[in-house]
């Protein structure tokens, strides 16, 4: 409500400004007139009048710039936000169908629009009306017949950037694509030179950015040939539209229809009339896009999880030994063909540690997934100690189970913070064990401020290996009765990755093993092997050996990993 | 580099170019011309035309005084009166003023006319002197249109005259603005083009080691932004500023022509607007760079936020994480209101300037209108300079900073391309040259001294041998020093002492591309270009020296993969290859080798993170493409390098052991010591001792 007074003052005080200013060349023109009758007497008040004006139209500029555009502010903080909220409120499902791309962009580029539609798109649509309005209503006083041949060209300009305003809108957005490519190029290959050395690429990459570059030339020149034209344009019209006023003003000062004064503030009020001329069609521009952003954005903020929290208090305190079980799930993924999972059953009973294998795609991590409810199954259920998932509150769930997804992230915050992540009552002797058990000391003992460095964005970046090691000891710290792991090893070399396991294996609770590689989950007390969305065997690794099939196939294979070069 | 080099520097990419660049400052002095011209017609027009009138003095105050040199300021009739020209009152010297105009106040102002122009009806209203018909200005208004109409027939035609020459000047004005836009755009595009292709020429001939001691943004920073920066100066700045300073200079040496004393008030108020620019500037720029790092953090916790929204809702974190983007955006928030309050403060400052300078301006010079000083029409002209006045000064301090961003900016490029290339030496330059005689070996690393920096030698003293078609391993722990015999051999690092041949002729005589075309290497991490499948295996080859894609791509089991894509060979990569699984980027990986047909294949932990099923389809392809072949392979995994010809383990710099790899394992030492290590799980049910039977 605030807001709005402010902004509707604003709003007010633009238009004082522009009354302010279009009085000016009233008493220029009174000065004249008075000077063209050789009176002089009263030249200082107008100077006075001048000086008054000007003051006060400085002032309020000062207000309508405060009251509107940091209002802008305001608006765009807020709808910011809004937007972040519902980002971390949205489900897997969400994420799924956007890029993150485009949710980025969504509160970056499309909120700008928005703010410039409120700021700039506001100012310049009322600065445009109050300008042309006032200035026609202040010349039709003057003259009414000479105002209206002065009018003739100044709609061209208008007409001039409806027409083009498309074509550079488009030209820009193009130089700024092309603009990205070439970067793109060009970090390409700068980044990949020593292969571009080793396979002599120099002159394709040569020819590449070249034509890269070319591009942008050549189209900057097409848009500079339609935008070049854009104040020549505005300089001609407006002249063309004072030498009219010459003509017919001149001839009517001369018959005496017409005070000097008169024909010379005929010229200022023009100068004036051309800017909300141009400004009409920007503005236009400014409130399509702005509409449209907001459109967008409001489509977001009114979408709903599908993620549905449960509403049976299972407990007060979360479950000490909680069992989990799969029931006969299926699962297909909205835009897939085939199912990602079918009926699947197992348990994990408090305690046990569940391994998991089978081929890249066989649906292991969408089992995972389900597990977390990063969703819901299609049939069959998910429970824990015997309740649906989808009857109790996901928040009281999740406190039962952590999990490494396979893509690791880590945040721009101390390394002891991504590492407790939210547990943040544990003390940090027992931090500095869950790293000793993640074998990430001798990384830590080469950070700069050890567990209090930055990482991230501003901070150390760390190599893939590291932020695996880093996302296991944030899951070796967390408390919770479930672990689920999922091929969080791949970037570790052979002895790491040995020492790695030795923790895994000897963490309290229970614990679901994913991975491709038969050495990671051998030791499990359970192995159930995937193929195709189904569990085709389960057992125990010396159980699943002695059934020789799939898995001991992959077994020997990944055993007997002998390339043969040249065997004589 | 100094200033002075720098612009010595970007004049010589201006060079080729000139003419457009003469032709723009050339057009925009046209139009600053023209510009400037309108006011001056207008002036003739309101003095001349419209406001001709003229003082008549009586004979008895004007006998003695000779008026001779006044031109058509003073006529002289046959019965001794004068006609004094009101419009150019100005024009009389200070003494005949006070004599002829002593009674001013009570005289009358009288519209003229000549007979030989009047065609209308003479009635009693005209007063006949000489060769004029007068009439009192002020009774013009009470008359008959149509009478007036006759009696001002020419000062109309004039008028129209007069603006249609500004019509004119006009028309001229646009024809020439946009000229000098093109010739500009054309100009600066074309050097900016000029320039950027030198730069990436030179960057790309760098030594490796440049590329080590250089981040790749700081350098893609060089190629992109401050190219931009330089591009900004010439589209922006470059001809733009010679304009401004032509129209400023243009009005103050107009109206300093016109009136020294309003002249020199306009010209005082050139440094104040200048100054308060400039320190404005300084502050909004400030201002603007905080914004912008509040917005970098905003954005920054965003991406971070939408990376990482599994794990925030898995570990529940959801309120912590709206907390610190709430405070951010509140930064953010302020600094953006910051930056509106100077900008708040600054445009309404400049504004009131402008207004109270112009009111000053106005109030003096209508003194000067009213004691006749200056006419009426050169008040007018200087309130129409002065609308013109403050733009370019403002231009000019806006400008300031980003001639300065481009110097610093091209202080960065042009030292770039200066930079010593790769050195080549061009003894052989070709592929058949160095093939010509079959040398005791294919290659040859012959006590071989080798620092990256200093004297932290990472090889030392290293020799060994490598015959035709023969394959060798290198086998060492992480930082031995097995990548670093690669890069000595494609002589991507110059070694400090010793020597390397191949086939019998040293490294150094041999030019890199062709040396380069000669060894080819599958690297651990695969680089893949945002371009199709077909470009990132072929490379932009040349086909007929190289394998055709179709047998490349069955010669390494990719045709499968490759047919599964939806555009098939055309699909188009993303260049962190999302698209493809790790196996298919280094089957691609492969596949280029294959294409590219080298003489020395070298594979540098190809493998290491390969799934079974994608190693064997490999394993077959490099069984097809390695006969007649030399080829060097690094491996982590032992079981992958078990069936070389020679195996050589290195550690620290040096080479321990070297042999088949039965030799090694009968040795029992560090290749034992290693063998046993990685494969103790599947060796343990086994007699280790046995290990040197080659059927495991």
């Amino acid at each position: 409500m605030q807001r709005r007074l402010y902004f509707f003052t604003g709003i007010a005080s633009l238009l004082l400004v522009d009354i302010f200013q279009l009085f000016i060349p009233r008493v220029v023109k009174r000065m004249i007139d008075d000077l063209f009758l050789l009176k002089s007497d009263r030249m200082l008040i107008y100077f006075s009048y001048i000086i008054l004006l000007a003051a006060g139209m400085a002032l309020f500029r000062f207000f309508w710039r405060m009251l509107i555009v940091r209002t802008s502010f305001y608006i765009e903080e807020q709808l910011r936000n809004d937007l972040y909220k519902k980002y971390l409120s949205m489900d897997q499902s969400f994420f799924d169908n956007r890029s993150t791309g485009s949710l980025i962009a969504l509160a970056t580029n499309d909120l700008q629009a928005v703010r410039m539609m409120f700021s700039m798109g506001v100012v310049s649509a009322c600065d445009g009306i109050f300008l042309t309005t006032l200035s026609i209503v202040f010349m039709f006083s003057m003259n009414p017949l000479l105002t209206l041949y002065v009018l003739i060209p100044l709609p061209f300009i208008t007409l001039f950037i409806l027409i083009t305003g498309k074509k550079i809108f488009s030209g820009f957005t193009r130089v700024q694509e092309y603009f990205s490519a070439a970067t793109a190029k060009l970090q390409e290959f700068v980044s990949s030179i020593v292969l571009v050395k080793n396979f002599t690429l120099e002159e394709e990459a040569y020819a590449s950015v070249q034509t890269a570059s070319l591009r942008i030339c050549n189209e900057n020149f097409a848009l500079m040939r339609v935008w070049g034209l854009l104040f020549p344009v505005m300089a001609l019209i407006t002249g063309l539209s004072s030498a009219l006023a010459g003509i017919r003003g001149g001839t009517m000062a001369v018959m005496g229809n017409l005070s000097i004064g008169e024909f010379t503030a005929f010229f200022s009020y023009i100068s004036i009339l051309a800017w909300p001329m141009m400004a009409i069609g920007w503005v236009m521009n400014l409130f399509q896009r702005g509409r449209a952003s907001m459109e967008r954005i409001n489509v977001i903020l009114d979408t709903t999880p599908q993620i549905i929290d449960g509403s049976a208090k299972i407990a007060d305190q979360p479950v000490l030994k909680p069992s989990f079980s799969v029931h006969s799930v299926s699962f297909r993924y909205p835009e897939a063909l085939h199912p990602a999972l079918t009926d699947v059953s197992f348990d994990i009973p408090y305690g046990t540690r569940v391994g998991i294998t089978g081929k890249t795609g066989c649906g292991k991590t969408t089992l995972a997934q389900l597990l977390l409810r990063r969703y819901d199954p299609d049939s069959g259920s998910v429970t824990m100690n015997g309740t649906d998932y989808r009857d109790m509150p996901l928040e009281f769930l999740l406190q039962h189970i952590v999990a490494s997804p396979q893509q690791n992230t880590l945040f721009a915050e101390t390394l002891k913070e991504n590492i407790r992540f939210g547990y943040d009552d544990i003390p940090e002797d027992m931090v500095k064990t869950a790293c000793s058990r993640a074998q990430l000391d001798s990384t830590i003992e080469e950070l700069p401020d050890r567990l209090e460095t930055m990482l991230g964005e501003k901070g150390v970046n760390l190599s893939g290996g590291q932020k695996q090691r880093v996302a296991l000891a944030r899951i070796f710290l967390a408390p919770s009765p479930l672990r689920v792991i999922d091929d969080s090893l791949s970037a570790l070399d052979t002895v790491t990755e040995n020492q790695i396991h030795e923790s895994i294996y000897t963490l309290p609770g229970s614990l679901l093993l994913i991975s491709h590689r038969v050495a990671a989950i051998s030791r499990c007390d359970v192995i159930h092997v995937m193929d195709e969305g189904r569990i085709v065997e389960s057992g125990t690794h010396s159980e699943l050996i002695e059934r020789d099939g799939i898995y001991t196939d992959i077994y020997n294979r990944q055993l007997v990993k002998g390339m043969s070069l040249h065997d004589k | 580099m100094t200033n002075k080099e720098l612009y010595k520097k970007i004049l010589f990419f201006v060079k080729p170019y000139r003419l457009f660049f003469v032709a723009a400052l050339l057009f925009s002095v046209i139009t600053v011309v023209c510009e400037l011209a309108v006011p001056v017609l207008t002036r003739t027009a309101i003095d001349t035309y419209i406001g001709k009138r003229y003082y008549l003095v009586p004979s008895d105050e004007a006998t003695g005084t000779p008026v001779t040199d006044y031109g058509d300021t003073v006529i002289t009739l046959s019965s001794g009166e004068l006609l004094i020209n009101y419009g150019s009152i100005s024009e009389l010297s200070v003494n005949h003023r006070m004599q002829l105009l002593a009674n001013e106040e009570n005289m009358k102002l009288y519209y003229l006319v000549h007979k030989s122009m009047y065609e209308g009806k003479v009635t009693d209203d005209l007063i006949e002197k000489d060769d004029y018909f007068l009439i009192e200005f002020d009774r013009l208004r009470s008359l008959p249109r149509e009478f007036v109409a006759n009696l001002r027939a020419n000062d109309i035609r004039m008028i129209v005259i007069i603006f249609l020459v500004v019509m004119g000047l006009t028309i001229v004005n646009f024809i020439f603005a946009y000229s000098e836009m093109i010739a500009i755009t054309w100009a600066s595009n074309h050097v900016i083009h000029d320039i950027r292709m030198k730069l990436f020429k030179s960057v790309i001939d760098l030594p490796i080691t440049y590329f080590e001691n250089h981040k790749t943004g700081k350098t893609v920073t060089r190629l992109t932004n401050d190219v931009e920066n330089i591009q900004e100066f010439f589209a922006a700045v470059f001809i733009n500023i010679i304009k401004d300073v032509a129209i400023i200079a243009g009005i103050i040496g107009v109206l300093i022509y016109i009136d020294r004393r309003l002249g020199l008030v306009t010209l005082a108020m050139l440094p104040l607007v200048a100054i308060i620019s400039a320190v404005f500037r300084k502050k909004m720029r400030d201002s603007f760079a905080r914004v912008r790092e509040a917005l970098a953090v905003v954005n920054g916790r965003l991406s971070e936020t939408l990376s990482g929204i599994a794990i925030i809702q898995i570990f529940i974190r959801q309120k912590e994480f709206q907390k610190k983007f709430v405070a951010d955006s509140k930064v953010y928030r302020k600094s953006s209101a910051r930056q509106v309050f100077i900008n708040s403060v600054f445009t309404p400052l400049i504004s009131m300037i402008r207004y109270c300078g112009m009111g000053l301006i106005i109030y003096l010079g209508a003194n000067d209108v009213a004691r006749g000083i200056i006419s009426l029409g050169t008040l007018v002209i200087f309130i129409a300079y002065l609308e013109k006045f403050f733009r370019p000064i403002q231009d000019i301090a806006e400008k300031i900073h980003i001639v300065q961003s481009a110097l610093a900016s091209a202080d960065r490029i042009f030292p770039l391309m200066e930079e010593e290339p790769e050195y080549d030496n061009t003894t052989i330059t070709s592929c058949e040259e160095l093939l010509q005689k079959k040398a005791e070996h294919f290659v040859e690393f012959d006590n071989v001294w080798f620092a990256y920096r200093g004297e932290e030698w990472v090889l030392k003293d290293f020799s060994f041998t490598i015959a035709h078609g023969e394959v060798v391993a290198l086998v060492g722990e992480t930082g031995c020093g097995k990548s670093t015999v690669i890069n000595l051999l494609s002589r991507l690092y110059g070694i400090q002492h010793g020597d390397i041949y191949i086939n019998g002729i040293n490294i150094r005589l041999i030019s890199k591309k062709v040396l380069r075309k000669f060894i080819g290497v599958v690297q651990q991490n695969v680089t893949l270009f945002s371009d199709t499948v077909k470009y990132n295996i072929l490379l932009g080859a040349d086909a007929s020296e190289r394998r055709s894609f179709e047998d490349v791509c069955n010669y390494t089991n990719c045709s499968s993969f490759i047919d599964r894509l939806p555009q098939k060979a055309q699909t188009v990569l993303s260049e962190d290859g999302r698209s493809l699984s790790f196996g298919e980027r280094q089957l691609i990986s492969f596949a280029r080798i294959v294409a590219y047909n080298p003489q020395i294949f070298v594979l540098d932990e190809a493998t290491s993170n390969i799934d079974s099923e994608t190693e064997i389809a490999i394993q077959d392809a490099l069984v097809k493409i390695l006969k007649e072949k030399s080829s060097i392979v690094i491996a982590h995994r032992l079981s992958t390098i078990r069936h070389s010809d020679k195996i050589i383990v290195i550690d620290k710099g040096r080479i321990i052991e070297s042999g088949s790899h039965t030799e090694l394992i009968a040795l029992k030492k560090n290749y034992y010591r290693l063998y046993v290590l990685q494969y103790k799980e599947h060796l343990a049910a086994e007699d280790i001792s046995g290990l040197s039977d080659s059927t495991i």
